[in-house]
C-alpha cells in the first residue's frame, strides 16, 4: 500500500513536471509576440532592450526555461503584465475562491447523486423514477451557461432573491480579507452558483449510481445476504450501496477534472472571481504570465483529485492488488 | 407422503409457483408436497431447469418480485411460514433454515470480510457482542477446517475450495435445523467436492441438523442421501428410499437419469435422455414426460398422472409403473429412447 502510494505519487509528480514544461514551451511558440503589450515597439530600442532585461526575454529559451522552473518551486509565477505585479498575489484568493465553490458543489451533488439513484433503484420502478431519469439525462445534456443563465434570469432578476453574479455586493468588502468568506453576504451569493453547479453535477453521479444498484441487486450475495435474515436496510446500506459506490468512485477523477475545468464556464456567467474567470479576464488582456499560471493551477487541481480519488477507490475496494 | 408429526421439521404440501414472464407464466412449481424429518438428509436431483433453485428459494422465502405462490404451504414445526408476517419471517432465516449457495464465488460479498459475513448473520439473530460473534466465527473455522487465521480475509484470498468452506461455515453459524444445499459443489474439482461432502456428513452427524441436497449429479445423492426426490419440469416424478430408488427406479425419467451417469470401469457409455425439458409456459395436458418417454403412450399424453404408491414408502408419477422394471432393464441401449 505505502508503496502504491509512493509510486502513485512519484506519477503525479512526473505528469505535473511534464505539462509545466509543455505549457512554457507551448506559450513561447505561439505566434505574434506576447511581450508586446508591455514592452510596446513604439518605445525607443534602448528602452525595449531594458525592459527585455527586466523580464529576462534577453536571456536563451532553454535558460528562461531553467529560470522559470526554480520560480516555480518558490511558488513565484513571475510579473503580471497587466499589473505588474507578482501572479502570485492576483491568484492566491482566486484559487480559493473556485475552491469554495466547486468543491463544496461537487461533494453535496456526489452525495446527493449515489444517495437518490441508490433509493430510486431500490423501490425500482416508481413513477418519481421515471421522472427524475427524465429531467437528469436532459439536464446532464443541457450547457451549464445556459443553465446558469436560466438560473440568473429566473431567480436574481425574476425574482431577485439572489445577486445577479460576483462574490460579494461591490464595495461590502473593499480589502478583501478574512470576513468576507465568514459573511451572510457571501452566502448569498454562492448560493446560486453553488446551486446551479450542484444540480448540473448531480445527474451523472445520479445516473451512474442508479445504474450500478440495479445490476448489484441481482448479485447472488445480496439474495445471500436476505436469506441470512438481515434487515432491509442492512442489505441496503452494506452491501447492496456500499458495492454500488465502486463505479462512482472510479469516475470521481475524471468528474473532477471536468468540474475544475468546467470551473471556467460557471464563474464567467456569475462574475465569480474564481481561476476559471482570472484566466477568462488573462486571456483577454494577453497576459501570458497569468494566463500560463492559472492553466497550471487547474492542471495542479485536477492532477492532485485524480490522485486523491484513486487512493479513495483503493480503500473502497481491497480487490485492488498494490504493485 | 409418510408424515410423523413429532419428527418433521418442515412440511411442504401442494405448493405450486408461477414466474410471470411477461404477459405470461411459467409453472415453475407445480403441486409439490414432501416433509424432511429432524437429521434427515434428501436428496434432490433434475435436469437443470426443474425448478429445484425456485423450490429452495421458496423455502427461504427470497424468491424474485416476479414470483407468485398459488397455492400450498410450508410448515416449519407446525407453523406455515407462508402467512408469518414478514419480522418473524425473517427471523427464521438462517436461524431455523439456512443453505449453501450454488456459487460461493458470487454469494460472498467481493468487498467484505469473510468473518464479517458471519458475524452479520450471527447479529441479525443474536443479541451478542462483536468479539462473542468474532469467537464463533473462528470455532466454525475450525468446525470447517479452515485456518481461523484466516476468518478476516477477503473472498478473493481463498481459493474454490474454501470460499465454498466458508459458505458452509456461515450456514452452520446459527445451529440451524434444517440446511438447505443448492449444487454446493458443482463449481469444484471432484477431489476438494469429495473432501467437502465427507466433511458435511460429519457435521451433520454432530451437529443433527437435516438436510436437502440439490444436484444433478444422481451419484451424489446415492453416496449422501438416504432418501431421493426427482423432479422434471416442475413436479415430483418420483420419491422414495435412495437404496430402492437405485436399484429399482420406477419412473422412465429416472431411469433415463441413471443411465446417463458414468459408470466407472463400465464399458457401457453413459446415454442422456434426448429431447428438452417441457415448456412451462404451456398447459399441462397430460403426463410433462410423455414427448421424451419410450413407453408413452396415448393416456400419458392426455391423462395427468398422479403421484402413486408404488412400492414401500416409494412413490412415482406414471401410468406404466408395472412396466417400469422390464423398461428399466432394456434402458442402457440408446436406441429405445429414441421417440418419435
Ligand atoms: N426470476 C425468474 N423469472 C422467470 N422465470 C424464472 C426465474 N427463475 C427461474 N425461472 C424459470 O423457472 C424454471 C425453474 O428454474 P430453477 O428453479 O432455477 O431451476 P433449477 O434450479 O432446477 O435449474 C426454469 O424454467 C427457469 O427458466
Ligand atoms: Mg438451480
Amino acid at each position: 500500500m505505502g508503496q502504491f502510494i509512493f509510486k502513485r505519487f512519484w506519477h503525479m509528480c512526473i505528469t505535473l513536471f511534464v505539462m509545466t514544461t509543455l505549457m512554457f514551451f507551448m506559450f513561447r511558440l505561439l505566434p505574434g509576440d506576447p511581450t508586446a503589450t508591455v514592452i510596446s515597439p513604439a518605445l525607443y530600442p534602448k528602452a525595449q532592450e531594458a525592459l527585455r532585461q527586466q523580464f529576462g526575454l534577453d536571456k536563451p529559451l532553454l535558460e528562461q526555461y531553467f529560470v522559470y522552473m526554480k520560480n516555480l518551486a518558490f511558488f513565484d509565477f513571475g510579473i503580471s503584465f497587466h499589473t505588474t505585479r507578482p501572479v502570485s498575489e492576483a491568484i492566491q484568493g482566486r484559487l480559493l475562491n473556485t475552491i469554495l465553490l466547486v468543491l463544496p458543489s461537487m461533494i453535496a451533488a456526489y452525495i446527493m447523486g449515489a444517495f437518490v439513484g441508490a433509493m430510486v433503484a431500490w423501490r425500482r420502478g416508481s413513477k418519481f423514477e421515471t421522472i427524475l431519469v427524465l429531467v437528469a439525462t436532459a439536464l446532464q445534456s443541457a450547457p451549464v451557461f445556459w443553465l446558469g443563465m436560466l438560473a440568473i434570469l429566473y431567480f436574481s432578476i425574476q425574482l431577485d432573491m439572489f445577486p445577479v453574479g460576483h462574490i460579494v455586493s461591490p464595495g461590502m468588502f473593499p480589502e478583501a480579507n478574512w470576513d468576507m468568506y465568514f459573511s451572510t453576504d457571501f452566502l448569498h451569493h454562492l448560493a446560486l452558483p453553488f446551486i446551479v453547479n450542484a444540480l448540473y453535477q448531480f445527474c451523472f453521479p445520479f445516473l451512474l449510481m442508479r445504474s450500478s444498484m440495479l445490476s448489484t441487486i441481482g448479485e447472488d450475495y445480496i439474495e445471500l445476504a436476505r436469506m441470512k435474515g438481515l434487515r432491509e436496510n442492512r442489505i441496503l446500506y452494506r452491501h447492496a450501496m456500499r458495492n454500488s459506490l465502486l463505479p462512482l468512485a472510479t469516475t470521481l477523477p475524471m468528474i473532477l477534472g471536468w468540474a475544475v475545468a468546467g470551473s471556467v464556464v460557471i464563474e464567467t456567467v456569475f462574475s465569480w472571481p474564481g481561476l476559471g474567470l482570472l484566466m477568462v479576464e488573462a486571456v483577454g488582456r494577453a497576459d501570458y504570465p497569468m494566463v500560463q499560471a492559472s492553466f497550471l493551477l487547474i492542471a495542479v487541481l485536477t492532477v492532485v483529485g485524480t490522485f486523491v480519488a484513486d487512493m479513495l477507490y483503493g480503500l473502497l475496494d481491497p480487490r485492488i492488488v498494490y504493485n | 407422503m409418510i408424515k410423523n408429526p413429532i419428527e418433521t421439521i418442515l412440511n411442504i404440501d401442494n405448493l405450486s409457483i408461477n414466474y410471470k414472464v411477461g404477459d405470461q407464466y411459467a409453472k415453475a412449481l407445480n403441486e409439490i408436497s414432501f416433509s424432511i424429518s429432524k437429521g434427515e438428509r434428501i436428496g434432490l436431483v433434475g435436469e437443470s431447469g426443474c425448478g429445484k433453485s425456485t423450490l429452495l428459494k421458496t423455502i427461504m422465502g427470497v424468491l424474485p418480485g416476479n414470483a407468485d405462490i398459488l397455492s400450498g404451504k410450508i410448515e416449519l414445526n407446525g407453523k406455515n411460514l407462508l402467512e408469518i408476517d414478514s419480522e418473524a419471517r425473517r427471523k427464521t432465516r438462517w436461524a431455523d433454515i439456512s443453505m449453501i449457495t450454488q456459487s460461493a464465488l458470487n454469494a460472498l460479498n467481493p468487498v467484505q470480510r469473510i468473518s464479517d459475513q458471519i458475524c452479520e448473520a450471527i447479529k441479525a439473530h443474536k443479541n451478542v457482542t462483536y468479539s462473542e460473534a468474532m469467537a464463533r466465527v473462528e470455532e466454525l473455522f475450525e468446525l470447517v477446517g479452515v485456518a481461523k487465521s484466516r476468518a478476516r480475509e477477503y473472498p478473493h484470498q481463498f481459493s474454490g475450495g474454501m470460499r465454498q468452506r466458508a459458505i458452509i461455515a456461515m450456514a452452520l453459524a446459527l445451529s440451524p435445523q434444517l440446511v438447505l444445499a443448492d449444487e454446493p459443489t458443482t463449481a469444484l474439482d471432484v477431489i476438494v467436492q469429495d473432501q467437502i461432502f465427507t466433511q458435511l456428513k460429519q457435521l451433520q452427524k454432530e451437529m443433527g441438523f437435516a438436510m436437502i441436497l440439490v444436484t444433478h449429479d444422481l451419484s451424489l445423492v446415492v453416496e449422501n442421501c438416504l432418501k431421493t426426490i426427482v423432479m422434471y419440469g416442475g413436479q415430483i416424478v418420483e420419491f422414495g428410499p435412495t437404496d430402492d430408488m437405485a436399484t429399482n427406479p420406477l419412473h422412465p425419467y429416472t431411469i433415463g437419469l441413471k443411465n446417463a451417469v458414468p459408470v466407472l470401469g463400465s464399458t457401457k457409455n453413459p446415454i442422456s435422455i434426448p429431447g428438452t425439458p417441457p415448456n412451462l409456459m404451456l398447459a399441462q395436458k397430460g403426463c410433462l414426460f410423455a414427448a421424451r418417454c419410450p413407453l408413452a403412450t396415448e393416456k400419458c399424453r392426455n391423462e395427468i398422472p398422479k403421484l402413486n404408491l408404488a412400492a414401500d414408502l416409494h412413490y412415482a408419477r406414471c401410468h406404466h409403473l408395472p412396466e417400469a422394471q422390464q423398461f428399466a432393464a432394456q434402458a442402457d441401449n440408446p436406441e429405445i429412447w429414441e421417440v418419435n
